[in-house]
C-alpha cells in the first residue's frame, strides 16, 4: 500500500481507549502512532471509495484484497486484463466470482495503477523456457 | 492438475492453498509468487518440504491463455519427470526456448 509522500500536520482528539490501542499496535509493529493512524485512515478511505475492497495482512505487509475471494487487487486486475476485460469470459472460467468483485478491483486499479503490478520472481528462481 | 478456482480452496488464503498443495505433494503454480515465497520459507523452516513453486511469467502468458499455460505446464512436467529441472527452489516459467 502506497501513501502520498506529501504530509499535512493536523491535530485530533481521540477517545483514550482508542489512543491506547493505537499506541499498543504501533509499538507491536515498530511504527509510530502517526504512521498507524495514516495507514488506518487510508484503508478506511479506500474501503469507502471502493466497496468490495478490504485490506489484509500478507507476508509482505498490508495489501488490498477483493472481498469474498483470496485474491489481491493485482491478481484480479491481471485476470481482468488477461480475459480482455470481458465479464462473460471471466465468469466462464471463474464461476465463483461475482461481477461486483471484479468491478471493485478494476475501480481500485484505475485509481491506483501503480498498485496493479505484480512483482518479478525472486532472483534465485530458475528461469525455464518452454 | 488441480485449479483453485472451482475447488474447495476457492476463496482461501495463500497459506491454506500452499499447505494443501504440500499435503497433496503438488507443485504450487501461480502468477503471483510475492506472498508464496515468504510462506514457503516459513514452511521449510517448520520442517515441511514443499514440492515446489512455479511463477508463470505474466509477460509470457496471460490468464486468458489457458491452452498456452496448460501446454507449457505439461511440457514443464515432462522435464521434471526426465530430471531436467527441479522446482523445489522456485521456477519462473517463460515462453521461448
Amino acid at each position: 500500500m502506497r501513501l502520498s509522500k506529501r504530509r499535512r500536520h493536523t491535530t485530533m482528539r481521540l477517545p483514550e481507549d482508542v489512543l491506547r490501542e493505537l499506541k499498543r499496535y504501533a509499538e507491536g509493529h515498530r511504527r509510530t502512532p502517526g504512521a498507524v493512524i495514516s495507514m488506518a485512515l487510508k484503508e478506511w478511505v479506500d474501503m469507502q471509495r471502493f466497496p468490495g475492497i478490504d485490506y489484509r495482512w500478507t507476508p509482505t505487509g498490508r495489501e488490498p484484497f477483493v472481498t469474498g475471494t483470496g485474491l489481491s487487487v493485482p491478481e484480479m486486475w491481471l485476470i481482468w486484463k488477461g480475459f480482455k476485460k470481458s465479464w462473460p469470459r471471466i465468469r466462464y472460467y471463474y464461476p465463483d466470482f461475482k461481477r461486483a468483485q471484479v468491478d471493485a478491483a478494476v475501480a481500485y486499479g484505475k485509481a491506483y495503477p501503480e498498485e496493479t503490478k505484480l512483482d518479478e520472481a525472486p532472483p534465485w528462481f530458475t528461469v525455464v523456457k518452454v | 492438475m488441480v485449479a483453485v478456482s472451482g475447488s474447495d480452496l476457492a476463496g482461501c488464503d495463500d497459506l491454506k492453498i500452499l499447505l494443501a498443495a504440500s499435503a497433496q505433494n503438488r507443485i504450487q503454480v501461480s502468477f503471483n509468487t510475492r506472498h508464496f515465497v515468504p510462506l514457503m520459507t516459513d514452511l521449510i523452516r517448520s520442517g515441511v518440504t514443499p514440492k515446489g513453486l512455479v511463477k508463470i511469467s505474466a509477460k509470457s502468458f496471460h490468464p486468458g491463455d489457458l491452452r498456452g499455460i496448460l501446454r507449457a505446464l505439461i511440457e514443464f512436467a515432462a522435464r521434471i519427470e526426465r530430471g531436467e529441472v527441479d522446482p523445489s527452489m522456485g521456477i519462473t516459467l517463460t515462453r521461448g526456448r
